[in-house]
């Protein structure tokens, strides 16, 4: 007899979702089954419960205007300077980084010497599995992987007020407190 | 006067409400209100139904409901589109929510305001026991832990995946399904002594 099911396997199994041998398991185990159907017997007599009451037809429009109300005096706050600064710029450096990964990558494979080359049959190399030292390109990898599909796609396809070559315009103290923001940027939760 | 303003919103409203919640985020970071007020409509009710299924009542779901927009306005600005702004704003809401039950137990439903009785049903008892059965239910709901309530009313009510739980609250998807099971575990407790 194989373990009994554990919390969140019993939530998959009220889901319907348990496979495989765990799903064998609970056929065959009288006490997971119970213990499933309490679960399921719980979840189903609190959602027969939880109807909410539709409001006066009026509510809606007297709420939007409640809010409203509150929100007037209310500036709406600019983005952070973060994103107002530096993400255009981060954008431009992915795609920079990309371009100059590509061109290393390109080099070094074709003055490879041929009994260097990986068997056939190898997983290529992906950038993943690159074996990169330099922090920034860490960073710049991790950042990368955090963009957007709208961001990744303008960082492939830079638009004309996309500057690519911004890294080369930073002089090293820049460059140092570009990495430093996207780490503590990369660090803090949204 | 107040007309005028009403038909130049209307008006405004008008070319974004074709558009989705990502660009409505962005004409109301690069200043345009009425983009707001499209987001209040669209989200009111989700918001409004949330409110309601952690306090019980009608005036406190609209005082929280508001007071989740107030926030969403002063902090839209912050929303990176990671999720999408209905999960944002589910995550507002819990938090809204949750502040409030920590500051105040919840307040028992007015009758007026309990679903009314529908003449056509079997038997008049059956709408009693129902009503008494749900203000139990509820309450017992209100008893648990503010994670394992959250993660029962989005999953029991709102039918959110446990994926799109974990985003709003900020946990994983393992931790999600855990809190679940031991929240149906202690309703079912909660449930058997009442």
């Amino acid at each position: 007899m194989s373990l009994h099911l554990s919390g969140r396997e019993c939530v998959d199994a009220v889901d319907g979702t348990l496979r495989g041998a765990r799903r064998t398991h609970l056929d065959a185990c009288a006490a997971c089954r119970r213990e499933v159907e309490a679960l399921k017997g719980t979840a189903d007599a609190a959602s027969a419960t939880g109807e909410v009451p539709d409001p006066s037809p009026l509510f809606w429009e007297h709420f939007s205007r409640r809010v409203r109300e509150a929100t007037d005096a209310e500036p709406i706050a600019a983005p952070s300077r973060w994103v107002l600064t530096w993400r255009p710029m981060l954008i431009g450096a992915a795609a920079a980084s990309a371009v100059a990964v590509a061109v290393v990558l390109g080099l070094q494979h074709r003055a490879a010497p041929a009994g260097t080359r990986a068997p056939a049959g190898a997983a290529p190399a992906v950038a993943g599995e690159m074996d990169v030292d330099d922090a920034s390109m860490n960073v710049i990898a991790q950042m990368a992987a955090g963009m957007s599909d709208d961001e990744l796609q303008q960082a492939a396809h830079p638009g004309a007020d996309t500057r690519v070559g911004v890294l080369e315009d930073l002089t090293p103290a820049q460059q140092a407190e570009l990495i430093r923001l996207i780490q503590a940027q990369m660090a803090s939760p949204e | 006067m107040a007309d005028e303003d009403g038909g130049r919103r209307a008006a405004a409203s008008r070319d974004l409400s074709a558009v989705d919640d990502r660009a409505l985020v962005r004409a109301f970071v690069e200043g345009r209100r009425d983009a707001f007020d499209l987001i209040v409509e669209r989200h009111r009710r989700n918001v409004y139904n949330l409110c309601f299924r952690f306090v019980g009542n009608h005036e406190d779901a609209a005082d929280l409901a508001q007071d989740v927009f107030v926030r969403a306005f002063k902090g839209l600005a912050r929303f990176k589109g990671d999720a999408s702004l209905g999960t944002w704003l589910y995550r507002v809401s819990v938090n809204v929510c949750l502040n409030r039950a920590a500051m105040k137990r919840p307040v028992q439903a007015p009758i007026d305001t309990a679903p009314q009785h529908d003449p056509r049903a079997e038997d008049p008892l059956d709408a009693v026991v129902q009503r008494e059965r749900a203000e139990v239910v509820r309450r017992a709901i209100a008893r648990l832990p503010p994670k394992q309530r959250a993660t029962v009313m989005l999953r029991v009510y709102e039918d959110l995946s446990h994926e799109e739980i974990s985003r709003v609250l900020g946990t994983s998807v393992g931790a999600v399904k855990a809190n679940f099971f031991h929240a149906l575990g202690n309703l079912r407790r909660l449930l058997g002594s009442s």
